[in-house]
């Protein structure tokens, strides 16, 4: 007997005891159980910024950080707090 | 503090004929990890040829420490030693470190530190990933072990392109 339970389809298999449930393992119910590459990892690390960062020639990287900085600098001079350490 | 001028500050370096490698986060960002750092650490060779030229470098750069309020300029004996130099220049803040880690050098980073290349003919090196996190993880400070998730994703990241 085949029944559903939110996304995991069971096979519910009389044992004499009761029955017993274990997964089907048809090719559709294997793809939906395996999760895509997260793009946060378990550290809470952002890994879609880092495929994205590392996709840049390190010149391309360079730009991005001295862009980041600029608008540091921008902020810093825009609250008059200057240096921050 | 000056606004940054990271490409201009590595051109000036490099066109001056000045050995050096670059470590810290500014390694971590030209090695592919999405942080912010605003200054550039290097280990500059601490040799009498270099050091004159690093710090005719940072003479035309008008650099000071940067935490000392009398705008003290660096001198041959200070970037002859192991210690590190925390300058602010026209460019923007420089750290010369004459060593990293447990007393390694720029001779003893080289093999770890291949040429990467910026554009327009400049060519810098920068420590690899691996030699980055293991300097992280022997500086040991909170700040340093809080950048190590990133790091790591960054070379597990690199290593499946």
């Amino acid at each position: 007997m085949c029944c559903s339970t939110g996304s995991l389809r069971v096979l519910v298999e009389p044992d004499g005891m009761g029955g017993s449930l274990r997964p089907v393992t048809d090719a559709r119910t294997a793809a939906e159980a395996v999760p895509a590459a997260p793009d946060i990892d378990e550290n809470g690390v952002d890994r879609a910024q880092i495929r994205a960062m590392l996709a840049l020639a390190p010149a391309e990287r360079l730009l991005v950080i001295q862009n980041l900085a600029d608008s540091v600098t921008e902020i810093r001079r825009l609250n008059g707090t200057g240096a921050v350490r | 503090m000056e606004q940054a001028r990271f490409a201009e500050l590595l051109r000036k370096l490099a066109s001056n004929q000045v050995e050096f490698v670059v470590v810290g986060m500014m390694a971590g960002v030209l090695r592919g990890a999405p942080v912010l750092t605003l200054d550039l650490d290097i280990v500059h060779r601490r040799t009498p040829d270099n050091v004159k030229r690093l710090l005719g470098v940072l003479s035309d750069l008008e650099a000071t420490y940067r935490h000392d309020p009398r705008g003290l300029r660096p001198g041959e004996s200070h970037l002859m030693s192991e210690g590190h130099q925390l300058l602010s220049t026209r460019l923007g803040d420089v750290d010369c470190l004459g060593a990293v880690g447990h007393g390694e050098t720029y001779d003893d980073l080289l093999e770890h530190a291949p040429e990467i290349s910026l554009g327009d003919a400049l060519r810098v090196r920068v420590i690899d990933m691996p030699t980055l996190i293991r300097l992280k993880e022997e500086a040991g400070r909170p700040k340093d072990l809080a950048a190590l998730p990133v790091l790591r994703a960054t070379l597990d990241e690199s290593g499946r392109q």
